[in-house]
């Protein structure tokens, strides 16, 4: 465990001295994205360091603690690994590369891979790997959110559905009705006429409109709950409805829900990059991966890496959050084959 | 007499995150023609493994039966048969009904369908004959209406007759062994009394030898002619019923009949055998009861007893035996 | 059963009800509006007006709404803004490419989810079981779209074996007898139906592999073994039978699925279906065909689990008995 966080440590301390002058760049003149960016890139050593200086005691309860439950496998090892790559890769995307991805240079149009663009470069002689990396910082940027927004309304209606039942007719059909629309056409109805959409305003949207299942799931798992003994036994010792909800309902209901938010990132990110692809996803300029795609097929059959590396890119996240949920599904379920 | 059934030291272990696990270690017993033996033993003492092993219903990852083992059925090794040989045997030489009817009866097929299925599996019989003979086996294990019975689902039963359906459907080629793993245990202690009363009788309609396995002495004394008393995967004690009642000689098995209540003895406390179960993972070194046994001697907790004839077919492995003291 | 049926039947038409009343508001109250967003160019006010008008959207919004319901019950789903054709009409055409690439889809996705999950069963943690693991984990993560693109840059135009597009052959297609027809809308649906179905057939093997392996340990399943049936018996009506069971259900959740994709493979292999048009509809803003198809499709979901929910309890006699 050591070896790793001195490894983090070093790592960190290296993209620093690297970069120094462009994290600097970002903080005061980027994006509220960039400046995250930054800010991460600065506080991973600093993080590192603090993780090593801590008491070993304070350090190994909480390992011994979490540890155990976390005993994965391959699946979500690996899962968690590339997950945590991507997502790196992703937020740091503006401090790794300097290359702006916007930048036209007409003269090295659809450039093969080098040295100075490791992925070649577009139809208007922008940097590859520095637009897909953008891209998918769009994307995470829009389904992180968008699933923990679901989450939450989910997880609120399912529970208030579960435990007071004079609820629990009206939500279930709100829930009906909700489901019943095949969730793209929903999508396009709500998108139809915008004019720009912004990151916000996508997240938005796709995070009211994904709620619906976790209800169901969230529900149905409360239920199973509210009549088990130990609930049975909770209420007869009297405790206050608060707090037989934070210490017996939740940490139970906990696993299902962390499985079905990590699938729901890659979904969101699938259904996102649909939605772009179709021309009805985040407005230009902002990167985006589905229209990445969508530019490059006409070029399909000429310059197929156009549309060939934003696509892996989506694979690849998508597999990566495929993996962590499946993982954490059999690390959370003993059960579970 | 040769033994219809003879067990000679029969091993089956599973693999587990805790390393192998001995649930049957060096057992061996034979069954006569028509004899009904009883297996008795606490849960986790491999009794029930034991009867799976018989028909090679053992899982074979995680559970393995050691290749030295002998299951000799009639002349032919159980163990050595090919597939088909096996198929030929199951349900048709040995038959076996399991402990709980509710979800060892298939819940889509009519219950009229899982007979007949049996009975064609192993006869050559039309799909009205094999009809007219199931009507037959559920009026034979006396369930009323058992023309309209056929088409009944097993959900939509009692317990009491889904086990007479089980029953039925393992009779239905009459079989010469009947494999019976606790098959009252799940029931309501009335309805145990006629499914006893139901396989008594049939088990002498058909002549049938029997291997009943229960924890319950109770039960076992009322059924078996022999009976093998079971502990930590080993039988610790063997010999006909009313020898065992009378003069158990394990301390095992005078520790579970003082356990049981009587009614004809003034009442007082029940008393127990002290200490639970062991774990299978994790056997006691030497005689396997030994941590349990108010009469352990220094060598029970290094050596394990042989098995020793006590006379009249009577077998005990316990090393206080050897003296021949009545304890 | 009649009971049961009827329930159902007065529940599916309440939700659909709900649905085409929140379509309704959906669409008046998301943001954006038809006339200022369609287009750059200076419209004459008096032109915008007109319009409005035409399309009835200068009355307030509960008469609207009233006129919108009382035009659906008669069929009437209003003038497609981009043709100033009735969208009924148009619809009329698409629905049916649609549910044949519904069908074809969910042939492909049970044959191959079905197959591979059993076999994964059977061969538990082998070689074999982890490679399909890998197959259909990158199946259902693979973007449906871009999945098509490569189907057709692959098969269609690297190997020539099947069409690029379309549902039929833009030259001849109308010139052939009805029979070579049906052949050649076939060979165009190929490739969308096997995209479509892969991706969503991913979903199907996972399921059937968990549900395999929980019947193979149940009791039953041992007790046909010792009453020495032959295996085929056992792993036909014991094994595969209740297996299946839940299979019928998943029916009921494809549906909407099945739709969703259907958007962005019909467009993909310009197959006019539904998806196709209303993905048309989103690019030119054509609010009377986006409401209808939206309302049509969600319909075609309430109908879908109701088919299913009837499935489920012919299958299932647990369910029936009272």
């Amino acid at each position: 465990m050591r070896r790793w966080k001195w490894t983090a440590f070093a790592l960190g301390i290296g993209l620093l001295a690297w970069r120094w002058s462009r994290i600097l760049e970002l903080l005061t003149r980027g994006s509220p994205l960039d400046r995250l960016a930054a800010s991460v890139a600065l506080a991973l050593p600093l993080f590192a360091a603090g993780a090593l200086a801590m008491p070993l005691e304070i350090r190994n309860r909480w390992v011994v603690r979490v540890a155990p439950r976390l005993v994965g496998g391959r699946a979500m090892t690996l899962g968690l690994v590339l997950s945590g790559v991507v997502c790196a890769a992703a937020v740091l995307a503006p401090v790794l590369i300097t290359r702006d991805p916007v930048a036209i240079d007409l003269a090295h149009r659809l450039a093969p891979p080098s040295w100075a663009h490791p992925l070649g470069t577009d139809l208007a002689g922008r940097d590859q790997l520095s637009r897909v990396l953008h891209g998918l910082r769009t994307s995470l940027a829009i389904a992180l959110p968008a699933v923990f927004i679901a989450i939450v309304i989910g997880t609120a209606m399912g529970t208030t559905a579960a435990f007071l039942r004079r609820l629990d007719g009206v939500l279930m059909r709100v829930v009906d009705v909700g489901m019943a629309f095949p969730r793209v056409f929903l999508l396009l109805v709500l998108f139809a006429f915008w004019r720009t959409i912004s990151i916000g305003a996508m997240t938005l949207i796709l995070g009211l409109t994904g709620w619906f299942h976790v209800t169901r799931l969230v529900r149905a798992e409360a239920l199973a709950m509210r009549d088990t003994e130990f609930m049975l036994a909770a209420r007869a010792l009297g405790l206050p409805a608060w707090r037989k909800f934070t210490r017996h309902v939740l940490p139970n209901l906990a696993a299902p829900i962390i499985v079905t938010a990590t699938l729901g990132i890659g979904n969101v990110i699938l259904i996102e990059s649909g939605l772009a692809y179709l021309g009805v996803g985040v407005s230009a300029p902002t990167p985006s991966l589905g229209r990445m795609i969508n530019v490059g097929q006409t070029y399909l059959f000429t310059e197929p890496a156009l549309a060939v590396v934003p696509g892996v890119t989506i694979l690849v996240t998508v597999i990566a959050f495929s993996l962590l949920g499946d993982g954490l599904h059999h690390a959370l379920n003993p059960r579970s084959r | 007499m040769t033994s219809l059934l003879s067990v000679r030291h029969l091993t089956t272990t599973f693999e587990s995150p805790e390393g192998v696990v001995h649930a049957v270690d060096d057992v061996s017993f034979d069954v006569q023609p028509g004899e009904t033996l009883g297996l008795v033993g606490e849960s986790g003492c491999g009794k029930s493994v034991t009867a799976l092993s018989l028909l090679r219903l053992v899982p074979q990852p995680p559970g393995l039966i050691d290749p030295a083992s002998r299951i000799v059925f009639d002349g032919t090794d159980i163990l050595d048969l090919g597939p088909n040989a096996l198929q030929h045997l199951r349900g048709n030489d040995i038959a076996m009904i399991f402990q709980e009817p509710t979800t060892t009866l298939n819940p889509v097929l009519t219950v009229g369908a899982q007979i007949a299925e049996a009975i064609r599996a192993h006869e050559p019989a039309s799909r009205a004959e094999a009809h007219r003979r199931t009507v037959e086996l559920l009026d034979m294990v006396g369930i009323a209406e058992p023309a309209q019975r056929t088409h009944a689902y097993p959900h939509q039963l009692s317990g009491g007759m889904q086990q007479r359906v089980m029953i039925a459907m393992a009779l239905s080629c009459r079989p010469r062994l009947l494999v019976a793993d606790e098959p009252t245990t799940a029931l309501d202690v009335t309805i145990q009394a006629q499914i006893l009363d139901l396989l008594r009788e049939l088990r002498h309609r058909f002549a049938m030898a029997m291997v009943f396995i229960t924890h319950d002495f109770g039960i076992v004394a009322g059924i078996a002619d022999r009976i093998a008393v079971m502990y930590g995967g080993r039988i610790v004690e063997t010999g006909p019923t009313q020898a065992l009642f009378d003069h158990p000689r394990h301390p095992y098995t005078q520790g579970l009949l003082q356990a049981v209540p009587r009614v004809d003895r003034p009442t007082e406390r029940l008393a127990g055998i002290p200490g639970t179960v062991p774990s299978a993972a994790h056997w006691p070194a030497g005689c396997r009861f030994h941590p349990r046994c108010p009469s352990r001697l220094e060598r029970c907790a290094s050596q394990s007893p042989p098995d020793v004839d006590v006379g009249g077919d009577h077998r005990a492995a316990c090393w206080l035996v050897d003296s021949d003291e009545p304890t | 059963m009649i009971r049961f049926l009827a329930i159902r039947l007065v529940q599916a038409v309440a939700i659909v009800f709900l649905v085409v009343t929140a379509t309704f508001f959906l669409i008046r109250l998301a943001p954006g509006d038809p006339y200022t967003t369609v287009t750059d160019r200076h419209v004459p006010p008096e032109v915008v007006d007109y319009n409005r008008h035409l399309f009835g959207f200068d009355q307030p919004i509960a008469r609207q709404y009233v006129t919108y319901l009382r035009r659906l019950s008669h069929g009437d789903l209003g003038l497609s803004h981009r043709t100033f054709r009735p969208v009924a009409e148009r619809i009329r055409g698409a629905l049916p490419n649609t549910i044949l690439l519904g069908f074809g889809a969910l042939l492909v996705n049970f044959a191959f989810g079905i197959a591979v999950g059993a076999v994964q069963a059977a061969r538990y943690d082998q070689r074999l079981d982890h490679l399909l693991s890998l197959v259909t984990l990158t199946l259902f993560s693979i973007p449906a779209f871009w999945l098509g693109l490569l189907a057709i840059d692959l098969l269609a135009v690297n190997l020539g074996w099947f069409p690029t597009g379309g549902t039929m052959d833009v030259v001849t297609g109308d010139l052939l007898p009805f029979g070579r027809q049906l052949l050649q809308r076939l060979h165009h649906l190929v490739l969308p139906a096997l995209t479509l179905g892969l991706v969503s057939g991913a979903w199907t093997a996972r399921y059937m592999r968990a549900e395999m392996l929980d019947v193979l340990a149940r009791d039953y399943v041992r007790t046909a073994w010792a009453k020495g049936l032959p295996p085929r018996r056992v792993v036909i009506h014991h094994i595969a039978r209740t297996a299946l069971m839940p299979i019928v259900t998943l029916f009921g959740m494809f549906v909407p699925v099945l739709l969703s994709g259907a958007v962005f493979i019909e467009y993909v292999f310009a197959w006019h279906g539904l998806g196709w048009e209303a993905a048309k509809a989103v690019e030119t803003y054509d609010y009377p065909m986006i409401t209808a198809l939206t309302t049509l499709t969600a319909a075609m979901v309430v109908l879908g689990n109701l088919v299913a929910d009837i499935l489920y309890r012919i299958a299932d006699p647990r369910t029936v008995s009272s």
